[in-house]
């Protein structure tokens, strides 16, 4: 393998990381503040593809993508906190695992209907459509450095807004004692609201930016739900910085994975996961919100 | 479980048994198949209903026992005639248990979502291990080219014919759904109940939580395997899809809308939603939005599933307290 | 005048198990009042119910003459009742910082508590700002839980076990600021077991027996009957 080659990879396992991040992180503090366990985040990722599909078919404008998925995201996470997770409160997993699941069929049945089963394509738009030389027969998409670029700048703005602001406190302090945030005059369930809201928009998010990375296809938020749960496992339920380490640890796997094993990729991640509840049958690391 | 529910409950699974009994005698062709694999799936329910409620153990994972269970008759199949129902039955329920007792030794250590996870893990492992290797026919699956046969000790018993085979299913399913029943009686339910509600005492009184469970879910497990094996021979065809997740929450689907408590509730829920997607299925192609439409309502309206709700309707007023 | 916190038949239960009843209780504003009695007579399912914490089984709550019996927890902290749980409850992955400014909300111009007000009140937080509430001593997550408190600028202070586990030293010095802080004008319910120190800055004290009040007086009332204090307080 050149050190090109190698290069390349190496790039490509963090610009998945990065993706990987922004649906893992929505999914953690799912998790970690609100307790849901919400198996339709893969599903709301291949939301985010086909909004990215739709909108540049209709306006022939990727950049309107972003905010078209942002806002979207937020719609949707909005409603399905405010007129279906608020009514589970105090319900246990199996509820959630089914309302979930229940998403699930109704999001990749409304896919079909709309779209059909033909994967499509998101041309990537004509000022990143460069590739960057390597060497004589390597080159580095520029699209892919955008991506990576937005995974960074969502790195560093959700860091901010947890560790600084009185939000990101909030936050925390709902996720850790939801009584005394409620004693101390948190309204929890705007709290929930808000984080639904933005955990959803962040998968929606990562699907926008994914999608003229590969094709848009039915059921392509599959791979990516059961990887973000890998990432929190190894992270700690509800840990950003925990997300961040599980999400490059498994870019890497992935990357290096399908170069090496191209059969078994899909093996080593269950066996990744596996591996750790074995190892520390509650997951790792418990902390919350940082 | 109050009296008034458990009197309910076992109403409920006398009719049904009452009623099941009839399908040959009233039903034909087709509707016969679709009530063999309705009456397997409402095996598969209960037996996932007896680790849900009693055990409190959300496993996300349940198709893969039954799944596996299917392969091991295709791949015990000869291509030539008929394999021996009664060594590849017992191979294959061996074998469901068998792996259930591997995932559920490593499984039952972890509680909550981690849970969940293990078994969904465990589950597309199979899945996987079906659909990527070189095992079983990879994603296009593989067949049962000749239904098994019971050979007894004068005769070989064929189930080619739809209304034997489904006496068949019946009795099995039968022996499935009264076992589960006496199960959650017994005092072995006792401390598994115990064991899900307060599980220091269950350790006071000498019982290991981590182990009564392990055994239930092996139960369990075997039982859907033997659902499983009758999936396989009833179809000639078995598929990688029937380890993965998604079959896992279908079945955990129906036990929700029956009632998790109950042993008839997810036999219930199976009859309801397999007749729902049937209906479904002949007024459109996009059947599963309604399906998935039923359970968002499901969860949402009726948690503790239909028959604890029947059963509530007849309470008396003051019993709603506490 | 009419009082600020009015409970009129009170009752609380968890499940069948009935853990307060029929307590009637006014305290008007700027008045220090002392809970006590053995443990497991129901003040703090009294102080959690008044906080919306245990829902109220039956009978009325008023603040500040609004009905609040229905009300949700967050809404009676906004509108003006502060609590201090027995187990202090500090964010334990928030800083001493965050944990104060994150609870801050505005009150009257000049009277306001502030960050820097609670600071000189408890200087030895001011040690310790940037550590995390993990890392305090049961001492200054006393005193951390009841700056918390003050910074939602409430009306009413309701501290369960104000000195409970505290050394003499350290529980001397949490006194010595709650008299301070009562002298500002504040109401309070303060639950401990230290009746003499109580007595110095309460004007009325409630004893709980089995969930109801089987007591209400002057301390000097109740410390000059000892059979009472040996029945309901053991000492």
């Amino acid at each position: 393998m050149s050190t090109f080659f190698f290069f390349v990879q190496l790039l490509n396992a963090i610009q998945y990381a990065l993706i990987l991040y922004l649906v893992a992180s929505g999914l953690t503090l799912l998790l970690g503040i609100m307790g849901v366990i919400n198996l339709a985040h893969g599903a709301f990722y291949m939301v985010g593809a086909y909004i990215a599909f739709a909108v540049v078919q209709q306006f022939g404008n990727f950049w309107l993508t972003l905010p078209a998925g942002i806002l979207i995201g937020l719609a949707l996470g909005a409603l399905i906190e405010k007129f279906l997770l608020s009514r589970l409160e105090g319900a246990d997993h199996l509820s959630q695992v089914l309302l979930s699941f229940g998403l699930i069929l109704l999001i990749n049945e409304g896919q079909r209907l709309i779209f059909g089963n033909d994967p499509h394509g998101v041309e990537v738009p004509k000022i990143l459509a460069a590739s960057i030389p390597l060497s004589n027969t390597l080159s580095y998409p520029v699209y892919r450095l955008f991506v990576c670029a937005v995974g960074i700048v969502f790195i560093i703005a959700i860091g901010l807004i947890m560790a600084k602001s009185r939000i990101g406190m909030m936050l925390r302090a709902s996720a850790e004692n939801r009584d005394m945030a409620r004693a101390m005059g948190i309204d929890v369930k705007f709290v929930y609201l808000g984080v639904t809201a933005v955990g959803i928009a962040c998968t929606v998010l990562a699907g926008v930016i994914a999608a003229p990375l590969a094709s848009v296809y039915p059921g392509m938020g599959d791979q990516v739900l059961i990887q973000s749960f890998v990432v929190i496992v190894l992270g700690g339920i509800g840990s950003l910085s925990g997300a961040l380490v599980g999400s490059l640890l498994l870019g890497l796997v992935d990357a290096f994975g399908k170069q090496f094993f191209p059969n078994y990729a899909a093996f080593l991640v269950y066996a990744a996961m596996i591996a750790v509840l074995i190892v520390r049958p509650q997951g790792l690391v418990r902390s919350r919100g940082t | 479980m109050n009296a008034r529910l458990e009197k309910f409950d076992g109403a409920f699974l006398l009719l049904l048994a009452v009623a099941a009994a009839f399908v040959p005698f009233v039903l034909s062709g087709y509707e016969i198949k679709l009530a063999t694999t309705i009456t397997i799936q409402a095996g598969l329910a209960v037996a996932l209903g007896f680790v849900v409620g009693p055990a409190g153990l959300t496993s996300v994972g349940h198709a893969a026992f039954y799944g596996v269970a299917a392969y091991i008759l295709a791949m015990m199949s000869p291509k030539s005639g008929p394999a021996d129902m009664l060594l590849t039955a017992a191979i294959a329920i061996f074998g469901a248990a068998a792996f259930a007792l591997v995932v559920g030794a490593v499984s039952i250590r972890s509680r909550g979502m981690y849970f969940i996870l293990m078994t969904i893990a465990f589950g597309q492992l199979g899945y996987h291990l079906f659909n990527d290797t070189g095992i079983g026919g990879k994603s296009d699956g593989s067949y049962v080219q000749f239904r098994p046969e019971l050979h007894l000790f004068w005769t070989d018993v064929s189930f080619d014919k739809a209304p034997r085979f489904y006496m068949l299913v019946y009795v099995v399913v039968f022996l499935v759904v009264g076992a589960c029943w006496w199960l959650r009686r017994s005092a072995f339910g006792s401390v598994l109940l115990a064991a899900r509600d307060n599980e220091a005492r269950t350790r006071a009184f000498g019982f290991s939580p981590y182990v009564v469970r392990l055994i239930a879910f092996v139960i369990s497990g075997g039982m859907a395997g033997a659902m499983g094996y009758l999936t396989a021979a009833q179809h000639g065809f078995v598929a990688p899809q029937m380890l993965a997740w998604h079959a896992s929450a279908f079945a955990l689907v129906m036990v929700l809308i029956g009632g998790k408590d109950t042993t008839s509730g997810p036999a219930i829920g199976a009859i309801l939603l397999l007749l729902a997607e049937e209906i479904l299925q002949r007024w459109t192609e996009h059947w599963l939005v309604g399906v998935g439409l039923i359970i968002v309502v499901a969860v949402i309206a009726a948690p503790r599933g239909l028959v604890p709700f029947v059963a509530g309707l007849f309470a008396p007023k003051q019993a709603h307290h506490g | 005048m009419t009082a600020l916190l009015h409970i009129k038949d009170f009752s609380a239960a968890y499940g069948e198990v009935p853990v307060v009843s029929s307590v009637s209780l006014d305290l008007k504003a700027g008045e220090i009042m002392a809970l006590t009695g053995r443990n497991g007579m129901g003040k703090t399912t009294l102080l959690r119910g008044i906080m919306g914490l245990t829902p109220v089984r039956r009978g009325t709550m008023q603040f500040a003459a609004e009905d609040i019996a229905a009300q949700t927890t967050e809404m009676n902290s906004r509108a003006g009742i502060a609590y201090v749980p027995a187990g202090r409850e500090i964010f334990g992955s928030l800083s001493v910082r965050e944990n104060l400014i994150m609870c801050a909300r505005g009150g009257e111009v000049g009277n306001a508590w502030t960050f820097e007000r609670v600071m000189a009140l408890f200087p030895r937080l001011g040690e310790r700002i940037n550590h995390g509430g993990k890392q305090l001593s049961g001492g200054e997550q006393q005193m951390l839980a009841i700056g918390r408190a003050l910074m939602t600028n409430p009306r009413i202070l309701l501290i369960d076990e104000a000195t409970e586990g505290l050394a003499p030293l350290v529980a001397r010095e949490i006194w010595r600021t709650l008299s301070e802080i009562c002298a500002s004008g504040m109401s309070a319910i303060i639950v401990d077991r230290d009746l003499k120190r109580l007595s110095r800055i309460v004007s009325g004290v409630a004893v709980m027996f089995r969930g109801e009040i089987a007591f209400a007086g002057t301390p000097a009332a109740l410390l000059s009957d000892d059979a009472l204090v040996r029945k309901y307080i053991g000492l």
